[in-house]
């Protein structure tokens, strides 16, 4: 058996109003996309060759799907024009088609099965025709091939529904009622150690938060502390959930931040957009504190950002060199240099490493220019080469007790030479500052952060110079 | 659209309709106009009806003028909220402060409710 999927990209325009860049193929429920539990579905049937006919781009798909090797069929792909109706389709498919029988699915519905039946005798001994059908789609079997005369094992069909999709609440609703209901029917991603909390790969979660079931959280997902998700609740993947947030029987779509001291309730949530699904409203909102677009996390990503702080650094070093010589004999000189030593903690895990500490009176001609150098930081630029801290992050923490219980609680901790809240030039208390630390954190790339690094050192003149004019008046 | 504040009285309540968008850029306009007004009364009705989108600015303008009017044991009431400016409001939980009405009569009618 063969199956030929045809989707059209207007089946989609409910989907492309609301999220225009997101990819309408790779529309998901529970976090899995509609097109994978219809091969799901096919291989339940006995189909080992998919066709995807379709007038919509394919390149994001493919690159998802790929030749299909990982359910262990054939995945083929082929354009049809957005004016082809299915026999048209069928048409241009004829050699895919022919000399087999051929499981139809048209149009753009989410199909309800079970993962626990075999549906293969029921699809060979099922006379050709319309099998199923609903407002926005339909699923037949085609061709003439003989029947085979063995009945379906207990004489009655599997389960087996079609449920339309034409609103983003429709997809919402269905969401929830896999998550809710049945979930047990399908093969659906992430661990599933506890019923009905399913959880993907290298997931943070703060021992504050709380998860409850029934929740669904994809892959590459930070909860920070005091968070509740759930219950019916699905994160996607790339999403930070920041601290004190809740979310209740809402969907987070892929790449999403949601803010602190949020509620989320019965909403859709996608990169700035926020949707209502009762009301069918949507807001997309200005303010990436509260919700913004994610970009994805990757381990290659993480090695090339040390390296370019790392380079930075060492770039930092070579220019501050002759400055720090100079300026740091002449304030020891004159005791306005002072330096200590402390432990800090260096990433979440609990390594700690002894920081060199400078305590630089800005008074002074030379103290002035050692503070708008931030000369009182150079030591320190060693350890950003080595990788223990990062030219920019977030705000040191000593190597305490509280603090270390303060990390392990808060996923997001990577604490820099400079902080993120210096470059938004951001005053005490200490608590805003991790607020916004923790913002840029989650936004940050290699150039994004150079940018912050570029305003943290213009700060510095500033503050310096603004002082001198203080002193002058 | 442009930002536009119209203030009437209809006796002791002050009528605000607020339109277009309140954003960073004219919260400190709603702020200053609503000091203004609350020196003659404090309370209010926010006529929300024309208004299209507020953003994270807008919304604490509007609490520290509900925080103003509540320090004077006034109130403001809202009216005719938009869905997609009332979901700014459930996102941050500023929901909780306010009470929502449909329209400014219904509002008005509230206040006279709350004395009689």
């Amino acid at each position: 058996m063969k199956t030929l999927l045809v989707i059209k990209a207007n089946t989609f325009d409910w989907l492309q109003a609301v999220f225009p860049d997101r990819s309408p193929l790779l529309a998901s429920v529970c976090n899995k996309p509609l097109l994978e539990y219809l091969l799901d579905f096919a291989i339940l049937c006995g189909s080992r060759h998919f066709r995807l006919a379709t007038d919509m781009p394919l390149a994001k798909v493919e690159a998802v799907f790929g030749g299909g090797g990982r359910w262990g069929i054939e995945l083929t792909y082929a354009p049809i024009r957005k004016t082809d109706d299915l026999a048209t389709a069928l048409q241009k498919n004829s050699r895919y088609c022919a000399g087999s029988r051929l499981l139809v699915m048209q149009g753009c519905f989410f199909l309800h099965y079970d993962k626990q039946k075999n549906y293969g005798p029921f699809m060979q001994t099922t006379a050709p025709g319309e099998l199923l059908t609903c407002a926005t789609g339909r699923i037949l079997i085609h061709d003439a091939t003989p029947l085979k005369t063995a009945p379906s094992p207990d004489g009655s069909p599997p389960p087996l529904a079609l449920t339309s999709l034409r609103s983003i609440g429709e997809l919402y609703r269905l969401s929830m009622r896999v998550l809710g209901r049945d979930a047990r029917q399908y093969v659906l991603p992430g661990y599933n150690n506890e019923t009905d909390v399913y959880i993907g790969r290298n997931v943070m979660i703060a021992r504050s938060a709380r998860i409850e079931p029934p929740v669904m959280i994809g892959d590459h997902v930070q909860i920070h502390k005091n968070a509740i998700v759930g219950p019916g609740a699905v994160i996607g993947r790339n999403v930070i959930i920041d601290a004190y947030s809740r979310i209740h029987h809402s969907v987070i779509l892929d790449k999403t931040y949601v803010g602190e001291h949020l509620v989320l309730d019965r909403k859709l949530a996608g990169g700035r957009r926020l949707v209502d699904p009762g009301e069918e409203t949507m807001v997309q909102l200005e303010d990436a504190h509260l919700l913004s677009t994610m970009r994805p996390s990757s381990r290659g990503r993480n090695r090339l950002q040390r390296l370019g702080h790392g380079l930075l650094a060492a770039l930092l070093w070579v220019v501050l060199a002759m400055p720090y010589a100079l300026l740091s004999f002449i304030l020891k000189r004159q005791g306005r240099w002072r330096r200590s030593e402390a432990a800090y903690w260096v990433d979440s895990s609990g390594r700690s490493v002894r920081l060199t500490r400078v305590f630089l009176n800005p008074s002074g001609f030379c103290g002035r220019i050692a503070a708008s150098l931030a000369l009182d930081r150079y030591p320190l630029l060693g350890r950003v080469m080595r990788g223990d801290l990062a030219l920019i992050g977030t705000r040191r923490l000593p190597a305490t007790a509280a603090n270390r219980a303060v990390i392990e609680a808060d996923a997001g901790y990577r604490p820099g030479l400079f902080s993120y809240a210096e470059a938004e030039h951001w005053p005490v208390p200490e608590y805003d500052q991790d607020i916004v630390d923790r913002f840029h954190l989650a936004h940050q790339t290699l150039i994004y952060d150079f940018v912050m690094m570029v305003k943290v050192l213009l700060n510095k003149l500033h503050e310096e110079t603004a002082l001198c004019k203080s002193i002058s008046k | 659209m442009e930002f536009q504040i119209q203030t009437r009285t209809d006796g002791p309540i002050a009528i605000a309709a607020l339109s277009g968008r309140v954003d960073a850029a004219n919260s400190r306009q709603l702020r200053r106009q609503f000091e203004r007004c609350l020196k003659t009364t404090n309370r209010f009705v926010f006529d929300c009806q024309a208004l299209d989108f507020i953003d994270s600015s807008g919304l604490g303008a509007v609490v520290t003028c509900l925080r103003k009017a509540l320090a004077t044991a006034g109130d403001i009431r809202l009216a005719g909220v938009a869905p997609k400016v009332k979901l700014v409001f459930e996102l941050t939980q500023a929901e909780k402060l306010f009470t929502f009405f449909s329209d400014a009569d219904q509002a008005l009618a509230s206040f006279a409710d709350q004395h009689a």
